[in-house]
């Protein structure tokens, strides 16, 4: 990557290498924030060293620019991966709803940036982008000579038109979540041939991080619509070469992709890619990792971990996340639009038992916030205690001294949800709450999942709080609630505050809001959150080069094949 | 013996028809609307009664249960004038219905405001491909006048639906593009779903692929019907084979271990026998691939060993039955009277069993295989499940789990007819068996 | 069998004596497993579990909460009561136990617990109950609508006979697994919808049985007898033709009962069973599935062999029965 140092520094890194110095923010905050406002990772951690100090409020100890590469002479070339992933209906990429899409064509079609799995973003078709000291003009420059598949060159007017396409309501993207407010296509610029500005509304802090939500790959023009057929011309490592829906795909690498490996040939190191759809049973696919017939399988739960972490023949990669299963309740709906219920709802999770039945200890606590430990911006709160007697109390005070029975929709497809429901309909007992699950297919769930009354939504990963929380908790500008606020939970206080903290470039500054909008969400938000998920990446250890990605995105683009290292060979 | 053989033949079709009634009639009663169902409850008013339309939701039963198995083009090509055919387009990879006949230019047709329609014209080319689309304006003389005085014109849109425009009525619609809902002007009032029908080889689009189910379901019924024919061919001639072994060492200690362990092997689940197998022979002894994976490129007929595991788990479920079956028919033949005769006069006894007593002893069970098929049925859709296997069965629950009503209409009355006929060879077999039927 | 004159005693009103006979023909009838040991083995292994059943837990004596159990609505209630707990079982089925995930056989937790750390042994008893409530349930209603219209379509012929038993025919038709996926897809999972679906896919063969026995035994004399005497169709056909054909119906619906079981937990097994945290064995089993493959077969083990045992243990009666009858005959 290059970088041109006389650039100019945005003045928010300044003020973050200040921070820095002074021990206030962590180094991995400092090259959050240095990054995302446009200077290169390297030359970031130049800046930080400058700062030099060491951190005092550090959250995990992870070095975010040690390299997971090897010596170069180790790398091989060839080799094909499978992987046991669900091979989904799907047309236009800006509406994927599902990872599993977006890591099917993540291989194909490429985003301007991406986020590494130190929730760290880099530019990836860009080269670099700057942000104006009010954050609200985006300046993005295009890497130069990127080819697509058809021999056109990657030009600014592309992305103008990616941007129309997420924009526009008719497509219906959940894009438009994430810009609602901030930006029309009137806002859209193209500059140059190299250039696009993007003026915002509103400042706007996430723009580099909303540039890899995983719809947003960038596609040519001349999208036929329909992503699963081969003929659209891209820019990724490889093309697809077979795709059928429910049963498998292919990805075959392409000779002359733009970026170099680290033996100076053009990446990626493996020839092809396969996916294969073993059904919606995990234990099908568990059987085939144990048997050799796949090496890798998407997001094991925790029983597949458990039955593949002690075998000799794979290797597991783990990672703590900001990806929860959400106990949601909506506010429009009685009782569940008076707090004092829900309250007495989120009382009665014994968050420690569901950590240990739903997810054998491994995650971390939540606190009914919408807000991760592993997000940069999270502002450390207490554990909301386990008090049936209080949550007793409290429905009694809210009009139902003889508790409360309601139904609880629960997709049966996700394991630890069900156990999640099972452990919750058990200990809210003795708060009064008589929980009646209401299970069915996973798909079922997703047909109602903004409809139903109270539910168990999964919510993936997104690197930065600031992301997440206004596609779920706010209205639109119309004042309707945005298409996946579930909750109807619009707060006056809490959307101001977000607004804010949206624009506020200074980590205390953005912390101490975060602080505020955590206690309001934990006060009177529509959600119970007991643990956050931790999640695991199993691989047959023949593939070298393999990082858990919290979000599971995974393009295997620097991953290679040992056929020496491979126990099944 | 024709004239019974046109008789089971009529039954058949009448069992046929009655079960494709059932069908339609269990999805026709399902509560909830199919629209909510398929789109989810997001959908407005608008979006639901255009979906409606569209997919011709909003006729009679009877109509759909017509056009579901005898399809829509003929309709459709009388009110347009003009055939209507299916045809492929290698640049989208897509086939869709247009007005046209097999050579020459194919036409859609689309209009903006109700008043003026465009055609789209494609010709076909020699190499089976579609040439560069054009569009044309049409002239007036197209608008015919209809009984009620409304000047209409019938055409197929870019959806590749018949549709009927009226002219200077120019209302919105909501269609559900590639490119999600699309609000459009200039808005057919009617709707003809094209499809060829059921019984004509087409059950219709897919609700959740928005492929013409067809697509998927021939290549999944050929994998069903290798599963399926591999373990009927390796099950039964064993069953039949222990079967009357047992039988002829009734109450002995063999016969004992057989019928007893093929007893408790039926009674097993086949979900948790087959993952019992899984564990032993493909974790533990490491001799059989554990899931059935077949690669891009590949299909499963390359890589039988695939179907090891499978198959052993339905034999465990279905030998027992079958077994049991011949045991008993074998011992109750070897206790009948010609049979005590014939070794008391002295033929050797293995020449009695295999002269006499094997042909009447595998009478029931034969036609209890062939009624047996529909148990098969039910161990493939689980073992299919249990082992990731891409075939009808695996379809039938993805379909039944999805809401893909179309789908699963017609997955099922593939079954049936699989199970129909087989009932029906049964009947043939035991016919042509059993000799005091047959002369009569 | 039952003779004629048996069976006209009965149309008596019942003075005492007929009260002693009848005890009388009990014993005969239990007499069966006196007689036949494969008989005798079934009955210990479905008894086996009928006892299970019964004292599960303390509730036996109030019909209400048995309802409610069978219903599923009551189930948080077992965490908490100690009233309901019984000898047999000391836990609840969905009482969770901390630290207790995923062991192994013990003696705190006879067969171990499962991935919720809840007693196997206890969810096991109680889905006993339900299986046992719901196959035999679903197969006397399958008995009442089959028998019936076996019995009108056997006993007038003609063109009713005709249309019924087309009309069964299709169903039969069906693979059951079929029917169970559309009539659950289409209605959803839930305790009634699965006693609706094994009643239908069961109906149509026990008709056929019931009309085949009507026509044999509508042939016989004490028929025509009664049918001289003036007497209505419906007497003939519920006093004197049913309980001639009670025989192969009773061995059948045995065997059918077994099947309902092996339904049962197909149907949990495919996501349509009924609904967690359900202890039916299918669910059971199914839950299971994953822990064997993490080394812990126990409940897998458990819930399939509990299956197991009560279809063996009924084909192993329904054989003896028929062995019975065919010595007799």
């Amino acid at each position: 990557m290059k970088e041109d140092t006389t650039s100019r520094i945005h003045p928010g890194i300044e003020q973050a290498q200040a921070q820095l110095q002074q021990g206030r923010i962590s180094r991995r905050d400092f090259l959050r924030v240095a990054t995302l406002l446009g200077a290169s990772l390297p030359f970031a951690s130049v800046l930080a060293a400058c700062g030099g100090g060491t951190t005092t409020t550090a959250p995990p100890p992870v070095d975010p620019v040690a390299p997971a590469e090897p010596a170069p002479g180790a790398i091989k070339r060839g080799g094909v991966l499978r992987v046991g992933i669900a091979v989904q209906a799907v047309d236009h990429p800006a509406r994927f709803s599902w990872t599993e899409s977006a890591n099917a064509f993540r291989h194909v079609f490429e985003y301007l940036t991406e986020t590494d799995e130190n929730n760290i973003t880099h530019p990836l078709l860009l080269e670099s982008w700057e942000a104006s000291d009010d954050l609200t003009v985006w300046t993005l420059k295009l890497r130069q000579g990127i080819k697509w598949t058809n021999g056109d060159e990657l030009v600014a007017e592309h992305i103008r038109y990616n941007f129309g396409e997420w924009l526009n309501p008719d497509v219906g993207s959940s894009i438009l979540g994430l810009w609602e407010g901030f930006l029309t296509i009137d806002g859209v610029e193209v500059v140059d041939d190299y250039t696009v500005r993007l003026n915002l509304n509103a400042p706007k802090l996430d723009v580099p991080e909303n540039l890899y939500h995983y719809p947003a790959v960038i596609m040519h023009p001349s999208f036929n619509g329909d992503v699963k057929t081969g003929t659209n011309p891209s820019t990724g490592p490889y093309t697809l070469t077979e795709y059928v829906v429910d049963e498998r795909a292919k990805f075959t690498r392409r000779e002359d992709y733009w970026q170099l490996g680290d033996d100076g040939d053009p990446l990626p190191y493996l020839d092809a890619v396969e996916f294969i759809d073993l059904g919606t049973d995990r234990t099908s696919y568990v059987a085939a990792m144990q048997t050799g017939a796949i090496h890798t399988m998407y997001e094991p739960n925790v029983e597949n971990y458990l039955s593949l972490r002690d075998d000799p023949n794979i290797v597991v990669y783990s990672i703590d996340t900001s990806q929860s299963r959400v106990l949601r309740m909506r506010v429009d709906q009685e009782p569940w639009s008076d707090n004092r219920v829900r309250t007495a709802l989120k009382m009665c999770q014994d968050r420690e038992q569901i950590l240990s039945v739903a997810y054998n200890n491994e995650g971390l606590i939540g606190h009914d916030v919408h807000v991760s430990p592993v997000q940069p911006e999270f502002a450390p709160m207490d554990t909301p205690a386990y008090d049936p007697e209080g949550a007793k109390a409290l429905l009694a005070e809210a009009g139902f001294p003889d508790g409360l029975s309601f139904n609880l929709s629960v997709g049966t497809g996700w394991a630890d949800v069900v156990a999640y429901a099972e452990t919750l309909q058990q200990d809210a007992q003795p708060g009064g709450f008589n929980i009646t699950l209401d299970t069915m297919p996973n798909n079922a769930y997703w047909d109602i999942w903004t409809e139903t009354t109270v539910g168990i939504t999964p919510w993936t990963h997104r690197p930065l709080a600031v992301m997440l929380l206004p596609l779920a908790y706010i209205a639109d500008e119309a004042g309707n609630p945005v298409p996946w606020n579930e909750t109807r939970w619009v707060d006056e206080e809490f959307s101001t505050l977000l607004r804010q903290a949206q624009g506020t470039l200074d980590i205390e500054a953005r912390r101490s809001l975060m602080a505020d909008l955590q206690r309001i969400q934990n006060e009177r938000g529509p959600v119970a959150i007991a643990v956050w998920q931790r999640v695991w990446e199993v691989f047959n250890p023949a593939f070298q080069g393999v990082v858990a990605h919290p979000t599971l995105h995974n393009q295997w683009l620097r991953v290679w094949y040992d056929p020496d290292l491979d126990p099944r060979a | 013996m024709l004239k019974l053989l046109l008789r089971r033949f009529l039954f058949l079709i009448v069992t046929l028809f009655a079960v494709s009634v059932i069908v339609f009639a269990i999805s026709e009663l399902a509560p909830g609307d199919m629209a909510t169902n398929v789109l989810g409850n997001t959908i407005t008013p608008d979006q639901r009664a255009s979906f409606n339309a569209q997919n011709g939701l909003d006729q009679p039963a009877l109509t759909r249960y017509r056009r579901w198995m005898l399809g829509s083009d003929r309709e459709a090509a009388r009110l347009i004038g003009a055939p209507v055919d299916r045809f492929y387009d290698a640049e989208n990879n897509q086939t869709g219905w247009w007005v046209g006949g097999s050579e020459g230019t194919i036409y859609r047709h689309r209009s903006e405001d109700g008043e003026t329609i465009l055609q789209l014209e494609r010709d076909t080319l020699p190499d089976g491909k579609l040439g560069p689309s054009r569009i044309v304006t049409l002239g007036d003389e197209i608008w015919v006048t209809n009984d009620e005085g409304e000047e209409i014109f019938w055409g197929v849109n870019e959806d590749g639906r018949a549709a009927m425009w009226i002219r200077g009525l120019n209302q919105s619609e909501e269609r559900l593009t590639r490119a999600g809902w699309i609000s459009t002007a200039g808005a057919p009032s009617a709707y003809i779903p094209l499809q060829k029908g059921l019984l004509r080889g087409d059950p219709g689009i897919s609700l959740i692929t928005r492929q013409p189910v067809i697509e998927t379901l021939v290549p999944r019924l050929l994998n069903t019907l290798f599963l399926a024919g591999i373990a009927f061919v390796i099950i039964m001639p064993l069953a039949l084979f222990l079967g009357v072994i047992a039988g002829l060492y009734e109450g002995r200690p063999l016969d004992r271990i057989l019928s007893v362990g093929g007893l408790v092997a039926t009674a097993t689940p086949e979900f948790a026998s087959g993952v019992f197998l899984i564990v032993i022979f493909a974790v533990w002894l490491g001799w059989f691939p554990g899931a059935v994976v077949i690669p891009p490129g590949t299909s499963i007929f390359e890589q039988p060993q695939m179907l090891i595991l499978p198959i052993m788990t339905l034999m465990l479920v279905e030998l027992g039955y079958v077994l049991r079956v011949t045991r008993a028919s074998m011992s109750e033949v070897l206790r009948t009277n010609y049979i005590r005769t014939a070794v008391l006069k002295g033929l050797p006894y293995w020449k009695v069993i295999w002269r006499h007593a094997l042909r009447n002893a595998l009478l029931a069970p034969i036609t209890v295989i062939m009624l047996h098929i529909n148990w098969l049925i039910g161990g493939i859709v689980v073992v299919e499940t249990l082992f990731g296997f891409p075939g009808l069965g695996s379809y039938v629950l993805a379909s039944a789990l999805n809401n893909d009503v179309f789908a699963l209409q017609a997955a099922t009355m593939i079954l049936v007819v699989i199970a129909v006929v087989s009932q029906l060879l049964a009947d043939l077999i035991y016919v042509y068996l059993n000799p005091r039927i047959r002369y009569t | 069998m039952a003779t004629a004159e048996q069976t006209a005693g009965d149309q008596l009103p019942s003075p005492p004596a007929t009260s002693t006979s009848r005890w009388q023909r009990l014993g005969t009838q239990l007499g069966l497993f006196r007689r036949s040991r494969i008989a005798l083995v079934g009955l210990c292994l479905v008894g086996f579990w009928v006892v299970v059943a019964l004292f599960a837990d303390n509730c036996l004596v109030t019909p209400a909460c048995y309802a409610g159990i069978v219903r599923g609505d009551d189930i948080t209630t077992w965490a908490t009561s100690d009233e309901y707990r019984s000898w047999l079982s000391r836990y609840s089925p969905v009482e969770q136990f901390r630290g207790r995930t995923r062991e192994g056989p013990s003696w705190d937790h006879w067969l171990g617990t499962d991935t919720r750390g809840r007693d196997i042994w206890a969810r096991l008893a109680h889905g006993s109950r339900l299986i046992l409530t719901l196959a035999p349930l679903s197969v006397m209603v399958a008995l009442l609508i089959g028998g019936t219209l076996g019995l009108l379509a056997g006993y007038y012929g003609g063109m009713v006979d005709e249309v019924t038993m087309r009309i069964l025919d299709a169903i039969i038709a069906f693979p059951q697994i079929l029917l169970y996926l559309v009539i659950i897809a289409s209605f959803g999972a839930s305790a009634t919808n699965v006693l609706i679906a094994i009643t239908i896919a069961g109906a149509p063969g026990i008709a056929r049985l019931v009309r085949g026995l009507t026509l044999d035994i509508k042939t016989r004399d004490y028929v025509a007898a009664a049918q001289t005497q003036g007497e209505r169709s419906w007497y003939i056909m519920v006093f004197e033709i049913l309980p001639n054909a009670r025989g192969p119906i009773i061995i059948d619906s045995m065997l059918r009962v077994g099947y309902a079981v092996f339904s049962i937990g197909t149907l949990g097994f495919l996501g349509l069973g009924l609904p967690p945290p359900s202890p039916d064995w299918g669910s059971i089993v199914q839950a299971g599935r994953s822990s064997i493959q993490a080394g812990r077969p126990w409940e897998a083990l458990w819930g399939s062999l509990a299956i197991a045992m009560v279809v063996v243990g009924l084909n192993l009666i329904a054989d003896g029965m028929s062995e019975e009858t065919r010595r007799y005959r």
